[in-house]
């Protein structure tokens, strides 16, 4: 399914499901870390959810740091301008000012623009944000990046819509349980939604990734997640979406990883074998 | 005479040692009593022992760079060796792992320093400038910290009454502690992290205390 990549721009692809707690911050942490240490590639990844995981799960204990010094983030995204900073008065957006640096190897890097807590808050009083202002911004300031990666709120809003906007391809994780299936039909509606309004816009299901991330049943399912697997596998055939073969498997690894803790990483150090057939199925 | 309580008594002991060794020999060394087994002493390798001894300043000293990097590396080595930087030898683990690189087997921090330098140098001067002045953090993500800085820019929120719209809710605490939510239970509990997991799926998925409030967005 690999589009071309190279002077056409990154591949930008949305992390989302609209049901929670599916391991979608998990995903876009580990995902960016592997694509820019592993796959060589120069990455951004935005946190578009006011809980800020992906932000910690990145960022780690200077998190803390960045929220005191009232770094630059998604806030001003959706603003398009940075605030008055103490003389001068509000000044133009630009990539540095909204961006923290994770890895840096060489020309490339790993960049995250972070969210804040107060993301949404921000926003309340302005006339209803323009959806398309990260996509117009991503277009202007991240043409040469490889891969972009977006993590989205489990809860549907403009910036769900300012995802889609962003987004070449989206990426569905999934716990294999009585209700996985649920976000399903609503994700599906969002994106046909999508579509209907927007006719010139590209945007594929790169395919749904079935992550384990309950302990009860363990890794190889028993009759739940036989029952949960089999209406995901309905639901996927319905929508023409792909599920990848390599699952990810429960691992008390995954929060120690994103908490910065690299003591024990578990089975969550198999975490490359989805990476890497999502990116071959990428063709990045 | 006042007696000397015990906590005096052992800081007196701990300052005699840093002014003697300098606080970062006596981190490690302090690491090292934690993380040997008896037989690990012997098998130290000869660069590390060298290497706490004269300081990662002077490794850096002996290396080819610009300027720049030289003024910055130099900068960063002096922090590590005084304990500032990278303090602990689980905070110089955790940036090798980001980086993939291997780090299972470290000994000491030094060593891992030397580990560092080729990442180090294929970084930018403006990126090494932001890492030290991340440096000094240590350990995994404390939510304490966090809470605190959340709660510091919730007050400055709090104290521009425009910032807040009267058809908004007032933050309230289950939305200033909303991050919190996240945590982990028992990531630091010494159970066994594959085995007496606790079930991340029995656990109620928390109550979004604040869904987007834009016009016609859903509050979930
Ligand atoms: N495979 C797994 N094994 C164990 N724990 C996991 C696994 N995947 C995710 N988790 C844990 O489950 C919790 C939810 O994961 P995460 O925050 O990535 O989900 P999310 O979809 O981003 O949630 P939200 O909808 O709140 O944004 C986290 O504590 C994470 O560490
Ligand atoms: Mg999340």
């Amino acid at each position: 399914m690999a589009k071309a990549v190279g002077k056409s721009g990154p591949i930008t692809v949305c992390v989302i499901n609209l049901k929670g707690g599916v391991g979608k911050s998990t995903i876009t942490a580990l995902l960016s870390r592997y694509a820019f240490n592993t796959r060589g590639k120069d990455v951004l990844a935005i946190d578009l959810d006011p809980q800020a995981n992906l932000s910690q799960g990145l960022m780690h204990q200077t998190y803390s740091t960045f929220l005191s010094q009232k770094g630059g983030s998604i806030v001003e995204v959706f603003a398009d301008y940075m605030p008055p900073q103490g003389g001068g008065g509000p000044q133009p957006l630009t990539a540095e000012a909204v961006t923290e640096l994770i890895l840096e190897k060489d020309e490339r890097r790993l960049d995250l623009i972070p969210s804040r807590f107060d993301f949404s808050d921000a926003l309340t009083n302005a006339v209803r944000p323009d959806p398309r202002i990260l996509a117009k911004f991503l277009s202007k300031n991240f043409k040469s990046k490889d891969l972009i990666l977006i993590d989205c709120s489990p809860t549907e809003s403009v910036f769900t819509t300012a995802a889609y906007h962003a987004s070449d391809y989206v990426l569905i994780p999934v716990k294999p349980e009585f209700f996985a299936t649920i976000g399903f039909p609503l994700l599906a509606e969002s994106l046909a939604n999508f579509r209907r309004n927007n006719k010139g816009h590209a945007i594929d299901v790169a395919g749904v990734v079935i992550n384990n991330a309950f302990y009860d049943g363990g890794n190889d399912g028993g009759p739940e997640k036989g029952r949960a697997m089999r209406a995901i596998t309905q639901e996927c055939a319905n929508n023409g979406w792909h599920i990848f073969s390599k699952q990810m498997y429960h691992s008390r690894g995954y929060p120690k990883l994103m908490r910065g803790d690299y003591s024990y990483p578990g089975d969550a150090a198999l975490f490359w074998t989805f990476a890497s057939e999502f990116f071959d199925h990428l063709g990045l | 005479m006042a007696k000397l309580n015990r906590d005096e008594i052992l800081r007196g002991l701990l300052q005699t040692l840093v002014d003697g060794w300098g606080k970062g020999a006596i981190l490690e060394a302090l690491e090292a009593l934690d993380t040997a087994t008896p037989g690990d002493k012997h098998r130290r390798d000869k660069h590390s022992v060298e290497d706490r001894f004269r300081g990662v300043e002077a490794l850096v000293a002996e290396m080819e760079m610009s300027p720049e990097h030289r003024r910055l590396m130099t900068d960063l080595a002096r922090r590590f060796d005084d304990g500032r930087a990278f303090p602990r030898i689980g905070d110089v683990r955790g940036f090798l792992l980001s980086h993939q690189q291997n780090a299972t087997d470290l000994k000491g921090r030094t060593q891992g320093f030397r580990r560092m330098l080729p990442i180090l140098t294929r970084m930018s001067p403006k990126g090494l400038e932001r890492l030290i002045a991340r440096s000094h953090h240590s350990g995994p993500a404390d939510l304490g910290e966090i809470s605190d800085a959340i709660r510091g820019a919730g007050e400055d929120l709090r104290g521009k009454p425009q910032a807040r719209a009267e058809t908004v809710e007032p933050v309230d605490t289950q939305e200033v502690n909303t991050p919190a939510e996240n945590a982990e239970p028992n990531a630091n509990s010494s159970v066994a992290p594959e085995q007496g997991a606790v079930p991340q799926s029995n656990r109620t998925k928390r109550r979004r205390g604040q869904g987007y409030d834009i016009k016609g967005a859903k509050r979930s």
